[in-house]
């Protein structure tokens, strides 16, 4: 649905912008509502029909319904208003990002107090700061072998 | 004129606000933030500022997608914590609660500095 980016290009997120914030304004209402005890308690009672309130294509109420935060993210979502749906579960954020990130709680702590994720291997999908990178290597020591001092 | 005399800063991620609330900062996985925290308020109850200005993003608390500022001054006499889903923060705030300490808001300073 979005123009294609070059940041679309960054592994295990989708970033938030200006289509995706048009794309997403119904889901974000939607969690921006549950800042009010009276409709959390509604949304709780029948989500289904709570979320009808909402302009919310199918796949997005379906990835709210399901819990899928990183479909929600992708279907325009932002983590801000996002995170107020994991509290209305009663979840702690540790716990949302763990989830988000495919590992357990225990496991997100650890690398996080191991001073967070590794950028390795985590810059990109297609591999294309690789090439670039390599370029540069060749193209500003044109004199020395490229290979030589690979890591 | 004032004088600025500091700035301090603080990571701001909302999970720091709900560990406190829920007694974890002495957990290994907080105590390190919060005992850099004992260092900036040992440092503010010796210097009492006369005029705290406080600066912070908005995590989709007062603004949501309907209308977001990139810079918005805050003129009220009282800001209550947001809900963010939990209900508002045990943060007490205002001179309208008696167990509450009186933080001062300043309105007309605020409106004075635009």
């Amino acid at each position: 649905m979005t123009k294609r980016r070059d940041y679309d290009d960054i592994p295990g997120t989708f970033v938030f912008d200006a289509d995706r914030s048009r794309q997403g304004y119904g889901i974000n209402m939607f969690c921006m509502s549950l800042m009010k005890e009276e409709n959390r308690k509604a949304f709780k009672a029948n989500e289904a029909e709570y979320l009808k309130k909402f302009n919310l294509t199918p796949e997005q109420i379906e990835a709210i319904l399901k819990r899928d935060y990183n479909r929600m993210l992708e279907l325009g979502g932002n983590i801000y208003f996002t995170a107020k749906l994991g509290a209305t579960d009663g979840h702690s954020f540790q716990h949302m990002a763990a989830v988000m990130t495919g590992s357990t709680q225990e496991e997100y702590a650890k690398m996080m107090l191991a001073g967070g994720r590794s950028v390795e291997g985590n810059r990109s999908k297609s591999g294309k700061d690789k090439l670039a990178r390599a370029a540069a290597r060749s193209g500003s020591r044109s004199n020395s072998k490229p290979s030589a001092k690979r890591k | 004129m004032a004088t600025i005399i500091a700035g301090v800063g603080s990571s701001h991620v909302p999970a720091i606000g709900a560990a406190l609330d829920n007694g974890k900062t002495e957990e290994p996985y907080w105590k390190r933030v919060f005992g850099g925290f004992e260092k900036s308020k040992e440092w503010m109850a010796k210097t009492k500022p006369d005029v705290a200005i406080v600066v912070y993003n908005d995590h989709a608390s007062a603004f949501s997608v309907e209308f977001i500022p990139t810079f918005a001054l805050g003129c009220a006499a009282e800001f209550p914590p947001a809900d963010e889903g939990w209900g508002p923060r045990p943060v007490r705030w205002s001179r309208a609660i008696p167990s509450s300490p009186p933080i001062s808001h300043n309105p007309s300073f605020s409106t004075s500095s635009t």
